[in-house]
């Protein structure tokens, strides 16, 4: 059967907001938790949400065969931290089962992927993102707060190991923290046969750590520093998110930029999250939401319940973020709430 | 490492910690809780969440706490020491009790 044969009347198995863009790629924050209080993206002395509060397995599957009727082809799995919940595995398996789903892709800080990369990979994921914001292990600790380098890096080899190909380093930049390393994860990308992405930090949650007004490095400077070592050439390939990427004559590596400041992409915005509370967000930058929670848990396993909630948050979904480094937090909240 | 409870759990188990442990690694007994350490993920989530500040990282334990380090480890692989998936209401009396700082002699082990 044909997904669209399950669609309500007046439901067009297209999701198309108000400003012309098709949305295709959804963002599934599986749990809020993390074993890491990364210092752009928590407070140190974070709370969580109750177990009760998160959607289920069994709803999270829901919910993606909605937003499949619907027309996404690719889910990406984020947190918190996925690899946190025990439901992971389950989770990408049954997704894998989807009819029309192309692509299930993860973002994870790799910590706990050593054991679990190849299940993930049997169970049917695609591809893998890895947080990694510095090489030199003291500074990996203060950064995360938590973390330790060796783990990420067991966990980057045990993904190469288990066959994940293209795998692609998410890389924070904060002047005065890391800025400094920048050629140095570019080196190891080369070396190991990564992509990586350079990111500029938004201005999610408030955050006493660092002034991110003093922290931010525009795109363009980092690309004129490597530029230097490895002059790059500028592509129009797309992994299907904002990411611009340049690659360079000498290496399969690609280096990817995401300017959420310096260079609005708004416009090409394929996307929707939803949080690990079912909370479905239309815009990272801005505050509506629609609460599929609540219709899930009115109408249990009801895919149709949800597609008129999916279709309203197209609706609202806003024309751009206004993310500014002048002006007070307006997104309070915490990056690890919709995992990017 | 590993997250440990420790001595101000006796006779209080409060129980926030299980409702936002994120790998269910919390096993209980009749008046007191343990982590696997084989389990825990290092999260820290339910350091905040107790009552009695009774969870520690193992690194952070004082002396006088090193011994449930073992303690933890040992109930929890007991099978008199099942998982606990859901937060409850706390002991009767643990008003009393959290106030109790020496109270190792009250731990039932519930046979284990």
């Amino acid at each position: 059967m044909a997904p669209e044969a399950c669609l309500p009347d007046g439901i067009d198995p297209t999701l198309i907001d108000t400003h012309g863009r098709r949305i295709s790629y959804l963002r599934l924050s599986i749990t809020d938790r993390c074993n890491y209080r990364c210092v752009y993206c928590m407070a140190e002395d974070m709370r969580f949400l109750p177990s009760a509060q998160l959607l289920t397995l069994a709803e999270m599957v829901t919910v993606s065969e909605a937003f499949v009727h619907l027309g996404v082809r690719k889910i990406r799995l984020t947190g918190g931290e996925p690899l946190v919940r025990p439901e992971l595995l389950s989770l990408v398996a049954q997704l894998s089962a989807l009819p029309g789903l192309d692509e299930i892709v993860l973002t994870t800080n790799a910590s706990l992927l050593a054991p679990l990369a190849k299940p993930l990979k049997q169970a049917g994921l695609d591809r893998i993102n890895i947080s990694l914001d510095s090489l030199q292990a003291e500074r990996f600790k203060s950064l995360t707060r938590t973390g330790r380098l060796q783990d990420v890096l067991d966990g980057i080899a045990a993904a190469q190991d288990a066959g994940f190909a293209r795998i692609k380093l998410n890389c924070v930049v904060l002047r005065g923290r890391n800025d400094d390393e920048v050629l140095d994860l570019v080196d190891f990308a080369r070396a190991h046969d990564l992509d990586i992405s350079f990111i500029e930090e938004m201005p999610l949650g408030l955050i006493d750590e660092h002034d991110r007004a003093s922290t931010f490095v525009p795109s363009a400077e980092l690309l004129d520093r490597i530029n230097q070592r490895y002059p790059l050439l500028p592509t129009t390939e797309s992994s299907g998110g904002p990411a611009r990427y340049h690659r360079m004559a000498d290496s399969a590596t690609r280096i990817g930029m995401i300017s959420p400041h310096s260079q609005n992409f708004c416009h090409r915005c394929n996307r929707m999250r939803v949080t690990a509370n079912g909370q479905l967000m239309p815009c990272l930058g801005n505050t509506e939401a629609v609460d599929l929670r609540a219709l899930l848990r009115q109408n249990p396993g009801s895919v149709n319940a949800l597609l008129q909630g999916i279709t309203q948050a197209a609706r609202i979904k806003p024309e751009q973020h206004h993310f500014r480094l002048d002006a007070p937090v307006h997104i309070v909240r915490f990056m690890s709430m919709t995992g990017g | 490492m590993t997250f440990v409870v420790t001595e101000s759990c006796i006779q209080c188990k409060y129980t926030d910690c299980v409702a936002v442990c994120p790998v269910d690694c919390f096993h209980e007994g009749p008046n007191f809780l343990v982590i696997n350490p084989e389990g825990c993920v290092d999260c820290g989530i339910c350091v905040p969440e107790c009552p009695a500040n009774a969870i520690l990282a193992d690194v952070d334990l004082p002396p006088e706490q090193q011994h449930f380090l073992g303690i933890n480890a040992e109930l929890s692989s007991s099978a008199l020491w099942p998982v606990i998936h859901a937060q409850k209401p706390p002991l009767p009396d643990h008003a009393h009790w959290l106030a109790v700082t020496a109270k190792l002699s009250e731990l039932d082990r519930h046979g284990a």
